[in-house]
């Protein structure tokens, strides 16, 4: 049972015990729904799992919510997007084995820009270290957003990341607010493949439900990577996607909750997906797990996380969220990224507006 | 096991000794103040049970202990006033130079009777009792009166045609007056005179119109005689009465047969568990309490002993290693605190008893079933063969509990239950937190025994166990681990079927057997991960004691473990306590691995308990270990010794105070985890962890109620499993780690009398390991440097109890995240989480922390059952104290998390 005594499931079990009310526990944060600085928003694979040899593509949602966002001429501040898939079967498959490598990139494993693309080495699988687990290998992919300028810098035991992010004109450290790292395990098996989920219907339109009636979504996948300015729906009367504004900024005790969720069909083979590893590995029928995250740029929801399909249980209907406005008026970009716990993941943007 | 074996001869005591003291009370008003002219009387002492014919082989000379001097306790000035009478049942233990080394209330009169009667008790003085002729520390009940006789009762003139009519009562086979007997007088009118005996066991009657008398003598817990006396004008008749104990009487405890053998063992009394304030009246959580045990974290139920890792200690109940010792969140033990008879907790350099295991041991031994009879309940004590019961409800759990004599002779029974129902609160909180409950938590533990015991053997059959279980379907994942969300099972079961038996084979050679057969359960379930644990494990212990020759014993056993088991993983790799944060579970793909097979665990021991002088002591012990999973053994010599440099005396004349050294050293050893052996998760061949256990201290008497003992100890732990990558990438597990674990533990006591107890404990240490050669050295998660307890209660009168306990203790080690220009994390794009960038492993240390905690108790008498009911207030001053750091969704803010806030409990509790 030692296991359960490692930090990470100590930190996580407190957090839990704190949300649950059994503890005395600290100040609440924001939520990580509330987005209001440079934000990653989810990184996509189109093959969840690779094969040897192919060619992955990826694409990143971001967003820059900052309240620095806008230059003094009232211009979106440059983000600079790099990737970095220097990093293969790093040890014990764990992103900090990682670091010595990133250091060594070379130009073709690097990139710029909202999308890059990775080709997976041919040589990547090895044994596993579980006898019934089929061999596999990992590709990692190293990404960051960086309002400034992104600078390599030599590794410490203290601060070991191989680069960081730097204001252009004073040169200061950029800290979490404008700048964002992270990474992508790419899974490669001779085998096994994995969809990322489908929240589109047959038309390819993704659509949501808020407050009882359903509108179609403003874009779904890469269409939300070039989204212009979303339109204000307050500017069309009696649009039920207008809801008044709470002086308490989304409050989620004082201001009113309004009901919101993705219209996802959880049939589609691609959202009904059994955990194949497990099953074939193990005999053991597990469904794979989704769950969703939702985000708002101007607002709140509660709860920011919902489950969308357990391992044991299946789809869960009870998915919905509700979203309290923000005390200011103005359009409201609404993001739902759907996971599962395989490497896939989609998105879906929707507009609501306060007035 | 942990049980004292009691030798032959001290068995023979237990059956065939009378032990009776009985001195009545001074008189409480010498100056003559008082209004009712009370006059010295006083009462018997207890006996216990009668001699019965033992087995030749068997016999050996005992002599009992015999009061030589009596000290009179003055009347409580309060109660006289009051008019107030009572009888004090004490329990006093003597030492082998006959002085009462200490004088425990057994059965609480209250209005200052108490107080009065064990000061008196510990100005006792006896030739001390022997066993072929050696003296031997025995411990007897004492039953000490204190009766008022009216001012006025003044004897009538003589008249000449009057004789006198006296005499003395004893106990039968010994010259022990017997204090308090009631003696009945019926005169020719057949008016009736009653008298008691006084100090010396004398009762006189003067101005008897002369003729025939009948006597009727009486005392509880003997046999009341009848007598025919003559008196004869003019002339003084005096008469002899021996009285003999009654069949069944208050067990005769003998205790101090068995000196202590190890360097550090603590024990906690019945009356301190029950009182100590923040621990509901738990017998384990009390533990806690103690020297050398760190405070657990938040609602781990988790024990930390010296430094080392929980899973280095081990707990063993009558023998059998079970699984968990606490119920989910530490909230109470497994074992109820009335089901227990003791527990011994050895915080290193234990005994070659125990193995498999480096930190320490807790040892708790279930109670026989009390089968006394009380004619008011909570006092006296002189027969057997009655039922008693108990229920009790707090905000926990209830529990109930049934005790009493079966219809065969020398055989009872105990049974109880618990079971929480905290579901019945948690499940509408966990419901508005955004779970849907299947299951809410609750636990539930049981305990039966039946038990057949003679003057000579025992033997106790028993079946207990625990069983904690929860199942929720978590909707609302956590945004920082999104895995922590679906269905969410726990669950923790375990029963044993235990059979016991202890016996005398003769004089000198004892035998005490253990065979348990249980079940252990363990399951955790989480979205896709989850952990089964399912091992019918049997345990078998037998130990031979042999007294070789004066001054030398011999103890050898066998400890058996064959476990089938069946196990069933599936979770990504854990991290080793000071590996990076390896990122959101979910991001993770799990491994798993599935095994079936059997443990096969022997082990063998022998100790030898050496006694070259009245003052030293010596204990060496050799243990042989063998695992056939891990195909290795493991020799652990060990060595304790103990002297007295001033034994302790309570001779008025020659009063001393004990001091006494010790220290040992031995080797202990401590298997790998499963995990770590797994071909899946770990590494196959691992070897055990060996620690060297070094320790010194001394022990001082400061005041007969007053102890200090001070123990340094030093932990050297070489072959620490550790991990690192090989050359392929993949992380293998290794002998390499060392460490250290370096402390000073204090304990300043005031023993429990009748209206006190209280200790201030603290511990000094540091804990460090370091995974391999050239690797640096870092603090364990486990380390504490302060734990600083004082706690104490304190009986108001009238069955009000208070207490408080205060502790402050060293922070908990945290690992901080790393320093710009690094991000403090990185965005998991798989999970939609952040896994931290963690500095160096627990470097930091959180805030102190301090907590008051207090509780109230308050008890009514009643004639046939007693009620009661605690208020248990934890911290009082609501401190928020810090438990962990916590931060944001993205870890660039942090905060603390705080432990539990001001949380009241109360509790009620009748019993008969």
């Amino acid at each position: 049972m030692s296991y359960f005594a490692n930090p990470r499931f100590s930190r996580v079990a407190l957090a839990a015990l704190c949300g649950l009310a059994l503890l005395g526990c600290g100040p609440q944060f924001d939520p990580p729904s509330e987005l209001k600085s440079l934000r990653i928003l989810a990184v996509q694979k189109d093959e969840p799992y690779a094969k040897a040899g192919d060619t992955v593509n990826l694409s990143m949602l971001w967003q820059d919510a900052s309240p620095k966002h806008l230059d003094a001429q009232g211009n979106p501040r440059p983000i600079q997007i790099t990737w970095d898939s220097a990093c293969v079967n790093p040890p014990g498959d764990l992103y900090f084995g990682c670091f010595p490598q990133l250091a060594q990139a070379t130009l073709a494993q690097l990139g710029t820009g909202d999308q890059f693309s990775v080709t997976i080495p041919t040589d990547i699988i090895h044994a596993s270290g579980d006898p019934k687990q089929p061999p596999y290998g990992t590709a990692f992919v190293f990404f960051a957003a960086c309002a400034g300028t992104i600078t390599p810098v030599v590794p410490t035991e203290d601060s070991p990341l191989p680069f960081a992010c730097k204001d252009p004109n004073s040169g200061a450290l950029l800290g979490s607010e404008d700048f964002v790292a992270g990474y992508s395990t790419i899974y490669v098996f001779n085998d096994f493949t994995n969809s990322n989920p489908v929240l589109t219907d047959a038309s390819q339109q993704g659509h949501f439900t808020f407050q009882a009636q359903t509108f179609d979504a403003t874009c779904v996948d890469a269409s939300c990577l070039t989204l212009a300015s979303p339109t204000d729906p307050c500017a069309s009367p009696g649009d039920a996607r207008c809801v008044p504004i709470c002086a308490d900024d989304g409050d989620v005790q004082k201001c009113t909750g309004y009901d919101l969720k993705p219209v996802i069909d959880g049939t589609l083979p691609a959202n009904a997906e059994a955990d194949t590893a497990a099953e074939l590995d193990y005999g053991r029928a597990y469904d794979e797990e989704m769950w969703i995250d939702y985000y708002a740029d101007h607002g709140n929801f509660s709860p920011p996380v919902k489950l969308l399909r357990d391992a044991q249980t299946g789809f869960s209907a009870a998915y919905d969220t509700k979203f309290y406005a923000p005390k200011d008026a103005g359009p409201i970009q609404v993001w739902a990224v759907v996971h599962d716990n395989r490497g896939g993941v989609s998105w879906e943007g929707f507009t609501l507006g306060a007035k | 096991m942990a049980r004292a074996p009691l030798s032959s001869p001290l068995w023979a005591l237990l059956v065939a000794s009378v032990v009776a003291v009985s001195y009545p009370a001074r008189a409480q008003d010498s100056d003559g103040r008082s209004d009712q002219g009370a006059v010295p009387s006083g009462i018997s002492g207890a006996v216990i049970k009668p001699p019965e014919p033992a087995p030749e082989a068997k016999k050996a000379v005992i002599v009992l202990p015999k009061l030589v001097h009596f000290e009179n306790a003055p009347y409580p000035p309060e109660a006289e006033k009051a008019g107030l009478e009572a009888q004090v049942m004490l329990k006093l233990s003597i030492d082998v130079e006959g002085n009462v080394s200490k004088a425990e209330v057994m059965e609480p009169a209250g209005n200052g009777f108490d107080e009065a009667a064990s000061a008196a008790a510990l100005k006792f003085k006896f030739e001390p009792a022997t066993r072929d002729g050696k003296p031997v520390a025995v411990a007897i009940p004492f039953r000490y009166s204190f009766t008022l006789t009216p001012k006025d009762n003044a004897p009538s003139p003589p008249a000449p045609t009057t004789g006198n009519l006296s005499g003395v009562v004893r106990i039968a086979g010994t010259d022990v007056p017997l204090v308090g007997a009631r003696v009945v007088v019926t005169l020719l009118s057949g008016e009736t005179h009653e008298l008691v005996t006084d100090a010396a066991g004398k009762w006189q009657l003067e101005a008897l119109p002369a003729g025939h008398y009948k006597v009727h003598v009486e005392a509880a817990g003997f046999v009341a005689v009848d007598q025919a006396e003559d008196v004869a004008a003019g002339e003084a008749t005096e008469a002899t009465y021996r009285l003999a104990p009654q069949s069944q009487g208050l067990e005769f405890t003998v205790q101090g047969e068995r000196p202590p053998r190890e360097v550090t063992r603590r024990t906690i009394e019945r009356r301190e568990i029950e009182r100590i304030p923040g621990t509901s009246g738990d017998a384990l959580r009390s533990l806690q309490n103690l020297p050398g045990v760190a405070r657990p974290p938040g609602l781990a139920g988790l024990l930390i002993v010296r430094g080392s890792a929980p899973m280095e200690t081990n707990t063993f109940i009558d023998g059998s290693l079970v699984p968990i010792i606490y119920h989910f969140g530490g909230l109470s033990s497994v074992v109820p605190t009335e089901m227990l008879d003791k527990i011994d907790f050895y915080p290193g350099n234990f005994s070659a008893r125990y193995g498999r295991v480096s930190g320490g041991i807790i040892d708790v031994g279930l109670k026989s079933p009390d089968t006394h009879c009380y004619a008011d309940y909570g006092k006296g004590s002189d027969k057997i063969g009655c039922f008693h019961g108990m229920a009790q409800v707090d905000l926990i759990d209830g529990r109930l509990m049934f005790q009493g004599p079966l219809p065969a002779k020398d055989w009872s029974f105990a049974v109880a239950g618990r079971r929480s129902w905290v579901d019945a609160w948690l499940k509408p909180v966990l419901e508005s937190a955004g779970t849907s409950v299947t299951a809410a938590p609750v636990y539930y533990d049981y305990q039966a025994i039946v038990e057949h015991k003679t003057h000579d053997s025992r033997f106790s059959a028993r079946f207990f166990g625990s069983d904690d279980t929860f199942k929720i379907i978590i909707t609302d994942p956590l945004a920082e681990e999104p895995a922590f969300g679906g269905t969410l099972s726990f669950g923790t079961s375990f029963y044993r079927a235990q059979a016991l038996y202890e016996t005398d084979l003769s004089s000198k050679v004892s035998s005490n057997s253990m065979l348990s057969l249980g079940k252990d359960k363990v399951g955790f379930a989480l979205g896709t991960f989850l952990f089964n644990l399912d091992t019918t494990p049997l345990y078998a212990r037998h130990e031979f004691g042999v007294k070789v020759a004066p001054g030398i014993k011999l103890d050898a056993g066998l400890d058996f473990l064959v476990a089938p088991y069946e196990v069933t993983v599936r979770f990504p790799p854990p991290p080793r306590p000071g590996e990076p944060d390896p990122g959101p579970f979910v991001s993770r793909p799990p491994q798993e691995t599935h095994q079936k097979s059997t443990a096969f665990r022997p082990g063998w021991y022998t100790e030898g308990e050496l006694q070259p002088t009245d003052r030293w002591r010596v204990i060496p012990g050799v243990r042989l270990d063998y695992a056939r999973d891990s195909n290795h053994a493991d020799f652990a010599p060990r060595i304790v010794t103990r002297y007295d440099v001033v034994k302790g005396s309570a001779d008025p004349e020659h009063p001393s105070l004990r001091t006494t050294l010790k220290g040992g050293a031995g080797y202990f050893y401590q298997p790998p985890q499963f995990q770590e052996t797994d071909p899946v998760f770990g590494t196959p061949g691992l070897r055990s962890q060996r620690t060297m256990h070094y320790s010194v201290g001394v022990e001082q008497e400061l005041t007969r109620h007053v102890d200090l003992s001070v123990e340094g100890f030093y932990k050297d732990i070489t072959g620490a499993v550790s991990r690192a990558p090989n050359a392929s990438g993949n992380y293998t597990y290794n002998n390499l780690g060392t460490g250290s674990v370096i402390g000073l533990e204090t304990l300043l006591k005031y023993k429990p009398d009748a209206r006190f107890f209280g200790w201030v404990a603290y511990t000094l240490s540091r804990s460090v390991r370091r995974d391999g050669p050239g690797q640096p050295e870092y603090l364990t998660q486990y380390d504490q440097t302060h734990n600083l307890i004082i706690l104490g209660s304190y009986r108001l009168g009238r069955g009000w109890e208070f207490g408080a306990r205060f502790r402050i203790v060293s922070g908990p080690l945290d690992t901080p995240l790393v320093q710009p220009p690094s991000l403090p994390a990185l965005y998991v794009a798989d999970a939609g989480a952040y896994a931290p960038l963690q500095g160096r492993a627990f470097s930091e240390r959180l805030p102190l922390f301090h907590q008051l905690d207090l509780r109230i108790d308050k008890r009514w008498q009643f004639r046939t059952w007693r009620f009661s009911s605690y208020l248990d207030v934890q911290n009082v001053y609501n401190n928020a104290a810090v438990e962990a750091t916590t931060y944001n969704y993205n870890f660039s803010k942090q905060s603390y998390e705080t432990g539990i806030p001001i949380i009241p409990s109360i509790g009620v509790r009748g019993e008969f």
